[in-house]
């Protein structure tokens, strides 16, 4: 006789008490994260602009 | 640029783990001023990347150094790694799969990617604690999660808006759909074993 699988039951966590921090961040750390940003933008336009770009695609 | 928010996204997330779908991660990388006002937005929920996002995060980078930046990005504790090892993985896999078969009987045209419905999975498993942020709402039905939030911003260089939509995980939502698909799956396996020697 064929076998079924059996069904997929749901899994869930246990519930936590532990207490969300929250998103704490200095203004140092955030000002690293905006110029990281930034330089990206400028690597991508860099980059679209360049003869790499229209090679690639 | 500027950003919009829905009334009490705040209060409504806080004491919970945002999780972020690579779309609003991507977005945060590309778009300043909407990072910068993140900490005040969501400061007391955490901002938590599964690995699935990360992956897709770093994955396919068109520029060659963009990706050491983005590895950067993501390496900053405002974002905090979500848990993962193999109990929880096999666990969140098994929910993933329990969700593409109830996404396949109530809403066939919604395909969601394999990444979409783990993180999804993820969502499901950590039920009372986290909501996930996404632009990609149409993977997340209805018929399960409920929208609680909207960020909506403009995006750089065009005259466009992007919205991502704060999720959450419904249990009684969820609890209906998968006692319909229990009675379809029971009638449909009844009806094979009548036709099977």
């Amino acid at each position: 006789m064929t076998n079924f699988p059996t069904k997929i039951t749901p899994n869930y966590a246990r519930k936590s008490t532990k207490k969300i921090s929250g998103t704490k961040v200095s203004k140092k750390t955030m000002d690293e994260m905006v110029a990281i940003v930034r330089k990206a933008k400028k690597l991508r336009e860099e980059y679209l602009s360049s003869n790499n770009a229209i090679l690639f695609n | 640029m500027q950003y919009f928010l829905t009334e009490n996204i705040s209060s409504n997330s806080s004491n919970k783990q945002i999780f972020l779908d690579n779309d609003f991660l991507s977005f945060l990388f590309e778009n300043d001023d909407v990072l910068e006002a993140i900490p005040r937005i969501f400061s007391n929920s955490s901002l938590v990347i599964d690995s699935f996002s990360e992956f897709e995060f770093l994955r396919d980078i068109f520029v060659p150094s963009e990706r050491v930046l983005r590895e950067q990005f993501i390496s900053y504790n405002i974002f905090i790694p979500a848990l993962n090892h193999q109990e929880i993985y096999l666990k969140i896999q098994a929910n993933a799969l329990l969700l593409s078969k109830l996404y396949a009987h109530h809403y066939p045209k919604c395909k969601p990617s394999s990444i979409d419905l783990f993180l999804a999975g993820r969502i499901m498993y950590n039920r009372d604690n986290s909501y996930l942020i996404t632009g990609n709402k149409k993977y997340f039905p209805t018929f399960i999660f409920d929208t609680i939030g909207v960020i909506s911003a403009e995006k750089d260089q065009s005259n466009g808006m992007r919205s991502f939509c704060l999720m959450k995980f419904n249990q009684s939502k969820f609890d209906h759909a998968y006692t319909e698909y229990l009675k379809m799956e029971s009638k449909g396996i009844e009806e094979l074993k009548n036709t099977l020697p």
